[in-house]
């Protein structure tokens, strides 16, 4: 899935932007044109504050508090409907937020279980699968509340993996795994992407990962 | 899918509350079915009563000077006039009484010779109508109503002192009485028989046609006005009848007047029980619709994250409507269990206590239910909606 970027500005990051002409380093992303093409893999770096979770949320459609235009593929995003929405969000679109968004008060499995539940197939077995390799199936059915931040971070990869998708966005999403859980990561990420023949775009402080990006973006 | 969503909607914390809410939900509407239930059922229990106490029989208070100057405690046509155009009035009757004397006489099983009276009202003041009852011209056979208890006075005093049989009424009506009816114009005889028994007048009664004859061809033939009038009024129940009467004067049998009062009074309780259920229920319909939207408001975190993975306003909507529909069917079905049995134990309480009721619930007590439910599961259908809506 194609995502493009036609001079955007987010409202949050208005006044920062304005005093950009004199940083250093100038966004190729806000104020720019860019085009994301649907199957490569994309870093975007920047350091804390520079709107990452902001770009990822504004591809996902979460917020509208931008000017300019955003469209996935060749549709605005301000004008996807919420039904559409969802069945993007079910088959095209897998996202693994900053913040996970899991469901604190349900368990590991259960939370990976309220995304499978949208599909008729059966998922069962998957999940142990994926989370045998994560190293967290002990984990699966303690609450979300009692894991630690690493551990919630894999159940989300997971949760993001399980599905289909043409296009994964994960928003910094190895800040509290250790350096063999974010290579086991690395792999699984570039495997599925390539079983789905999905493109990436992955959100980070700009440390090299266990994936051969095509193209490292400064927001 | 539901599965899931209900794990995610039933681990909040807030649903205690809701519960409670519900509880207090079930109570309110127990409460209003219960005061509608009864409130049906005292009605028609009055009504019922009423249909007997709806007739009142209205003299005159007999004063000194009626008794010092031979003056009647008649009424006057004017006030007859006016009793006729209360509202509360559906039909006035007059007593006539006869202008003529009257001796009876049996020989055989009762033997007896007496001096009578003969009072007469129009028949459809009657409360019974035996076959034989009413009169021609020409008809030696004159058929007579008598209070019922005239018939007790004489089972329970007369007999008892003079010795004589007991008498049912099937085996009064068989026994004989010559009536001979003497006046200024003449004499005649009768064969007379005791046609049946009146509960709702005291008297000795003849068919009115029977008495107007009489008086005319045997009597003196002047017109006297009644001493004695039959009111039949639309309720019993209402206060302003016993008022009127009080302030004409007029006299009725103190009982039939108490009911009425006891009536009216049980009639204001019903009413003011009916309005307490009725805003214990919607203080209790806001409260629980309030409980369900801080609920909905309180999981406006899980519903933006269920949009955010994929679910649509439909898949939530959905869930909720079912999970709100069986809340309230399973609290519909409480109610109706517990409605069934307050009722079964009051109806039992009143019959012991010589109240006889209509059993079973009424069926707009079940209407009243069903709206009431329906209304608010659409109003809180509606909260569903409209909340989604904006969280998405």
């Amino acid at each position: 899935m194609d995502v493009y970027f036609d001079h955007v500005t987010p409202a949050p990051l208005a006044g920062t932007l304005n005093s950009e002409v004199h940083s250093e380093i100038p966004s190729e992303i806000w104020r720019r044109s860019l085009k994301l093409e649907g199957n490569k893999k994309y870093q975007v770096y920047a350091p804390s504050g520079k709107g990452k979770s902001t770009f990822i949320h504004i591809i996902y459609g979460l917020r509208n508090d931008y000017e300019g235009e955003v469209k996935l593929n060749d549709q605005n995003v301000r004008k996807i409907s919420l039904k559409s929405w969802a069945k993007l969000r079910q088959d095209q679109i897998a996202v693994v937020f900053q913040d996970l968004r899991l469901f604190e008060h349900l368990s590991a499995r259960e939370n990976i279980l309220v995304k499978t539940a949208l599909y008729p197939k059966d998922y069962r077995a998957e999940i142990e699968d994926l989370a045998e390799y994560f190293g967290v199936n002990f984990l699966l059915d303690k609450k979300t509340y009692q894991l630690s931040y690493g551990e919630r971070q894999r159940i989300a990869i997971i949760r993001a993996l399980i599905q289909p998708f043409t296009l994964l966005l994960m928003d910094e999403p190895f800040s509290h795994l250790d350096e063999e859980n974010i290579r086991k990561a690395c792999l699984k990420i570039d495997q599925r992407c390539q079983e789905n023949k999905a493109g990436l775009i992955m959100t980070s402080l700009g440390y090299p990962y266990y994936i051969e990006f095509d193209q490292r973006i400064i927001l | 899918m539901q599965k899931i969503l209900r794990k995610i909607f039933q681990s909040r914390r807030g649903n205690g509350q809701f519960l409670f809410a519900g509880l207090g939900f079930l109570v309110g509407l127990l409460l209003m079915l219960v005061s509608i239930q009864l409130y049906i059922q005292v009605q028609s229990f009055l009504r019922a009563r009423g249909s007997y106490s709806e007739y009142l029989i209205l003299s005159k208070k007999i004063s000194l000077g009626n008794t010092l100057f031979l003056s009647r405690a008649t009424f006057r046509e004017s006030e007859i006039k006016d009793l006729e155009a209360q509202p509360f009035t559906e039909t006035v009757g007059r007593f006539i009484s006869n202008q003529y004397q009257v001796v009876a006489k049996s020989t055989g099983t009762v033997p007896f010779f007496t001096e009578l009276f003969f009072e007469s009202i129009p028949d459809d003041l009657l409360d019974v109508k035996p076959d034989a009852w009413g009169w021609k011209e020409d008809s030696d056979f004159l058929p007579v109503i008598l209070s019922q208890d005239m018939l007790n006075l004489y089972n329970f005093g007369y007999a008892l002192g003079k010795g004589l049989p007991q008498l049912s009424p099937g085996m009064m009506s068989v026994v004989n009485i010559k009536v001979q009816v003497i006046g200024i114009q003449g004499r005649r005889t009768f064969d007379a028989k005791v046609v049946g028994f009146s509960e709702r007048i005291p008297s000795v009664l003849v068919p009115e046609s029977f008495m107007l004859w009489a008086n005319k061809n045997i009597g003196s033939s002047e017109e006297v006005p009644p001493s004695r009038i039959m009111l039949k009024v639309n309720n019993p129940a209402d206060p302003t009848v016993a008022e009127y009467l009080n302030k004409k004067n007029f006299q009725i049998n103190e009982d039939r007047l108490n009911a009425s009062r006891a009536g009216s009074v049980i009639q204001i309780a019903m009413t003011i029980i009916g309005f307490i259920g009725l805003f214990f229920i919607l203080l209790a319909f806001v409260v629980f619709s309030m409980n369900f939207r801080v609920m909905l408001a309180e999981a406006k975190q899980e519903i933006s994250l269920l949009i955010q993975l994929g679910y649509t306003p439909h898949h939530i909507t959905r869930f909720l409507i079912i999970h709100f529909s069986t809340f309230m069917a399973i609290l519909l079905l409480i109610t109706s269990v517990l409605l069934y049995y307050a009722v079964s134990y009051i109806e039992k309480f009143l019959l012991d206590n010589g109240i006889s009721i209509t059993t079973g619930i009424h069926p707009l007590v079940w209407l009243i239910a069903g709206i009431f439910a329906g209304l608010t599961l659409i109003i809180n259908l509606f909260s569903v909606f409209r909340l989604i809506k904006k969280y998405a």
